[in-house]
């Protein structure tokens, strides 16, 4: 055997979840790159493949063999490992014993702070044929599989069953039992194009044996096909991503095909047609340049069939049947109003514990009713919007196709109940954003809507401590918390967080068991604030210094962190910084025994003095004005002119001067000083 | 003259088939069950022989019921009772996705025509305590079959493991005879003229959808329900799992039909499910208790023929 090989490792399985198959493939070849690292076995470089039947790694130029090592093993010193007569006392006997050897064996450490008996031995690197199979088992173990699964009689477990592994090292093969396999240079390529088994001379063969037998095994050259396929047989075509990963998953040798449907589906809101081809169908929609739907379809098939009529009339026919049961929903739906489903709400659960839907509309209506008129909304319309904002889950369409949930709300709303179709929007947008760097909503009354059922949500899942805990979140309240956050930053509106939530907890009829639910999830939304930020590239001491404010207004917030790190950048900054550093320290320390009432000018000693308490005093009234509206960029800027008076006070004043009043005195003027600053964060709290 | 080979293109020829196919592949060709149930899975035959160690195969037509699927008989595609085709094969064999195809060909579908495919669908049913993992099969995009490897039955782990294969039969015969409605489907060809499923069942369907939807008597199906659930737990007590699934099946059916009668509010709807849940889980350990006590007999039939006794 040679030095170095190509390494190739295949686990040919039954048809693999389709949605994790891409997360499977770079996991594999993670943990096996991973591994090969730890045993310190080099390689160039490797790749993965991933089709539905088939996990693979190749490693291009892996070394045989781990390289011998040597390895020392320290004893007792010297003078306690032999006696007078230079014999091996007890220790050490006991010490060769422990290694294995005898005392004549060992040899003599030394280093400059003394010497000990030694034992060295010689490890000889394992090779490849040893390590592999366990690298290979410990990597298919570690893999993120939610659910790992039994078959037939055996006991091992994994994705899908397993039919046969191969393990190759150049021209041989690694022996070894995986998954219940002996592992050999077999494998299956597709299940009906493909016949028999292929044999894998050598892993540098792989991909293209797999192509002759109808599978293109590389996950990524495969979906770039599809994608210049489905371009290919109509440009129009409309695709995304995550589609695309899961059609990749669903095929080994993708073949695009174009179908039709009829134009009088077209009626049926787009939304419904679209959710019942992509996440019904896996079928991509065909648009046209205005994004309306087009009445066709393409779908990947994972066939070169010899009669492709027949495959897309079966389509035809499944996508005619899924569209007929859209527009039949569609059309009974349309026979009752929205308003005429609040009572159907009580049908349906929102918590168990927090009640059903029926309760949450009232809440919302009252919430939304009360955000509206705080950020400018038509607070009469936001109060009805709230009673209609779930009552499209009592429609057949919603319960067809969940994913409509709101934009059925949108068309029923101005279909049937006859809302204006601007108002009706904010059913719409009431869900937005749905993830992160989603739209968000873009109506008055959509925010309102929007702010209101996340608040709802945070107050009733905290009162009842279900509160999220690691990376357990299952009511996706942190994106409900960075939702929140998101609309009233970034539309500008100066809510009070806290005067929200207080307001939502008193709609809440039932008692919640958390005391501390408005602290809580105050907390935990302005807790979202570090991420969006971090994001962002401003440093958390930013964030820490208007924290320090404990604001709860997540725009004054936002304004104020702009100014912060504007203010961070200035040459001034750093001194200014230190000094409220001092002062507040000092304050601390003394605030509660002066008994001055206030700054007495005859009472300056130094010019320094005087000079700064007339800056403050120049300074004050502006800081005021600046701070009500806002601008605290522009406050920041002009107290940094305060940098020289106060470096020229720090330099030449001392302030812990034994002359009680003059001390007291100069430490009121200090407290003006980082009052100023107060007015936009704390900057002592700067790095 | 008896017929060897079955009309393909009839809802009867097709279920004949699949008879004949899986009987070859020696599965126990057992009779629907004559209970109102669900799907097929409920059929003892497959859901009690799921537990415990003994080797089981067995085939059968099942009609099943989902009162809330009624649609009058307007809608060509939904139906409150239609028919499933279920096949388990315990354990599961190691090439029983090919066994599977090889029941499609003798359907006279070609895999080299039409597009199939094994697409992620695991299964769960919270009130039976089971799941498994496997797929839906498709055809050209239609789902033809649910394909299952159970993982848990009753609370039990499955070991082994059973695979279970069900038909939507008329699914699967809408898309033989190329058809768009339901009704349409031809059932079988008589001397007498072609007979439609129309013809058998939608008078069925327009009937029984006025029945589940709003005639069906809530108070009696209350009251009903309390029975089977107390029948159950006596006979549990009794070591009579057979029947006290029987009334398991019973209070299901009729947790249906106060479902689609949208009689339970939801905390009730939850409670309802528990309490089948519950004596789900007492009858599958009831059953394995009887199984044990038997010694297991169909796994000594195993070790003395080498192989399952499907006589």
């Amino acid at each position: 055997m040679s030095d170095q090989s190509d390494f190739l490792v295949e686990i040919q399985t039954e048809e693999l979840p389709p949605k994790a198959l891409l997360r499977l493939g770079k996991a594999f070849h993670a943990e096996i790159e991973e591994r090969l690292r730890k045993a310190e076995l080099k390689f160039t470089d490797s790749t993965f493949f991933a089709t539905p039947r088939r996990l693979a790694v190749l490693v291009n130029n892996l070394t045989a063999k781990q390289n011998d090592a040597i390895v020392e093993r320290k004893g007792p010193a010297i003078e306690s490992a032999f006696d007078k007569e230079g014999k091996p006392t007890q220790a050490c006997v006991g010490f060769a014993r422990s290694c294995g050897t005898t005392p004549e064996q060992l040899i003599t450490i030394k280093n400059p702070s003394g010497s000990w008996v030694g034992f060295q031995q010689k490890v000889t690197g394992k090779h490849v044929q040893e390590l592999l199979p366990v690298i290979v088992q410990q990597a298919l173990m570690a893999l993120p599989i939610p659910k790992r699964m039994r078959w037939g009689n055996f006991s091992t477990e994994f994705v899908r069953p397993v039919h046969s592994v191969i393990m190759l090292f150049g021209d041989d093969i690694i022996h070894a039992e995986i998954l219940g396999c002996q592992s050999g240079r077999k494998t299956r390529g597709h299940r009906f194009l493909s016949k028999g088994w292929i044999e894998i001379k050598n892993p540098k063969d792989y991909a293209a044996k797999l192509k002759k037998g109808f599978v293109l095994a590389d996950f990524m050259q495969r979906k770039e096909k599809i994608r210049k396929a489905a371009y290919a047989i109509n440009p129009q075509v409309n695709i995304q991503e995550d589609l695309l990963d899961e059609v990749t998953g669903l095929v080994e040798w993708p073949v695009a095909i174009c179908g039709h449907f009829d134009e009088k589906f077209l009626e049926v809101p787009q939304e419904a047609l679209i959710s019942a081809m992509q996440d019904h169908q896996r079928y991509f929609p065909v648009m046209d340049k205005n994004d309306r739907l087009l009445p066709q379809f393409v779908t990947i098939s994972n066939i070169e069939s010899t009669d492709e009529k027949q495959v897309i009339a079966g389509n035809e026919r499944v996508l005619r049947a899924r569209l007929a049961d859209a527009a039949f929903f569609f059309e009974k739906d349309k026979k009752q109003t929205l308003e005429s489903r609040i009572p159907v709400l009580k049908n349906i659960v929102f918590q168990a514990k927090l009640g059903t839907m029926y309760e949450k509309a009232q809440r919302l209506s009252h919430l939304a009713e009360y955000i509206a008129k705080k950020i400018g909304a038509n607070s009469d319309e936001a109060k009805q919007l709230g009673l209609l904002a779930k009552t499209d889950l009592t429609t057949e369409l919603v319960g067809e196709f969940p994913e409509l949930q709101g934009i059925a709300g949108y068309y029923y709303a101005h279909l049937v109940d006859g809302i204006s179709k601007e108002i009706a929007k904010a059913l719409l947008e009431q869900y937005r954003p749905r993830f992160a760097n989603d739209n968000l909503p873009q109506t008055s009354l959509g925010k309102a809507l929007a702010i209101a059922d996340r608040i709802d949500t945070l107050i009733g899942v905290f009162g009842i401590n279900q509160q999220p805990t690691g990376d357990k979140d299952p009511f996706g309240l942190r994106r409900a918390a960075i939702g929140v956050l998101r609309i009233l930053i970034e539309g500008k509106h100066n809510l009070d967080l806290r005067d929200v939530l207080q307001f939502a907890l008193t709609h809440y009829s039932i008692q919640l068991e958390n005391h501390n639910v408005i602290e809580d999830v105050l907390n935990f939304i302005l807790e979202r604030l570090k991420p969006i930020y971090q994001e962002q590239g401003i440093a958390s001491d930013v964030l820490a210094a208007v924290a320090a404010l404990n604001i709860t207004i997540p725009y004054d917030i936002h304004c104020r962190i702009q100014a912060v790190q504007s203010f961070k950048s200035l040459s001034e900054a750093e001194s200014l910084s230190i000094a409220n550093k001092r002062v507040s320290n000092i304050i601390a320390k003394y605030e509660n025994e002066i008994a001055l009432q206030d700054i007495d000018e005859k009472l300056f000693e130094l010019d320094a003095e005087r000079i700064l308490a007339a800056k403050l005093k120049e300074q004050q009234s502006a800081a005021m004005t600046l701070s009500k509206a806002a601008k605290y960029q522009e406050l920041l800027s002009q107290l940094a002119h305060l940098r020289e008076p106060v470096d020229n006070f720090f330099d030449q004043v001392l302030v812990m001067t034994e002359d009680k009043s003059r001390r007291e005195n100069r430490i009121l003027l200090l407290k003006k000083l980082r009052e100023l600053f107060l007015h936009v964060a704390d900057i002592a709290l700067l790095q | 003259m008896i017929k060897t080979s079955y009309d393909v293109k009839t809802l009867q020829g097709m279920i004949a088939t699949l008879q004949a196919f899986w009987a070859n592949q020696g599965c126990v060709i057992v009779q629907p069950l004559d209970m109102e149930i669900g799907a097929g899975t409920f059929h003892p035959a497959t859901f009690l022989r799921a537990i415990g160690p003994e080797p089981w195969r067995a085939a059968y037509v099942q009609p099943c019921r989902r009162p809330a699927d009624g649609r009058y008989g307007d809608n060509p595609n939904r139906v409150q009772h239609y028919y499933q085709f279920q096949v388990t094969l315990k354990p599961s064999p190691e090439n029983i996705q090919d066994i599977y195809l090889e029941s499609l060909r003798s359907l006279g579908i070609d895999p080299l025509i039409d597009d199939i495919r094994f697409v992620e669908d695991n299964w769960e049913h919270p009130a039976l305590g089971a799941w498994g993992l496997g797929w839906e099969v498709w055809q050209n995009g239609l789902e033809i079959t649910q394909f299952t490897y159970f993982q848990q039955v009753g609370g039990l782990e499955c070991k082994p493991v059973s695979g279970e294969i069900t038909y939507g039969l008329e699914r699967l015969a809408m898309s033989l005879q190329g058809i768009d409605n339901i009704y349409d489907l031809v059932w079988s060809k008589t001397p007498f003229g072609i007979v439609k499923y129309g013809d058998v069942f939608h008078q069925n369907e327009v009937e029984m959808s006025k029945y589940n939807f709003e005639l069906a008597n809530v108070d009696v199906l209350f009251k009903h329900f309390v029975t089977y659930e107390q029948e159950s737990l006596r006979l549990i007590e009794a070591g009579l799992p057979l029947p006290a699934f029987e009334m398991v099946m019973k209070a299901s059916h009729t947790f249906n039909l106060l479902d689609a009668r949208r009689a339970l509010s939801v905390t009730e709807r939850q409670q309802h499910i528990l309490k089948i849940r519950r004596l789900s889980k007492a009858v599958a350990e009831s059953y394995y208790q009887a199984r044990e006590n038997l010694g297991f007999p169909l796994l000594a039939q195993e070790n003395k023929s080498g192989k399952i006794n499907n006589e």
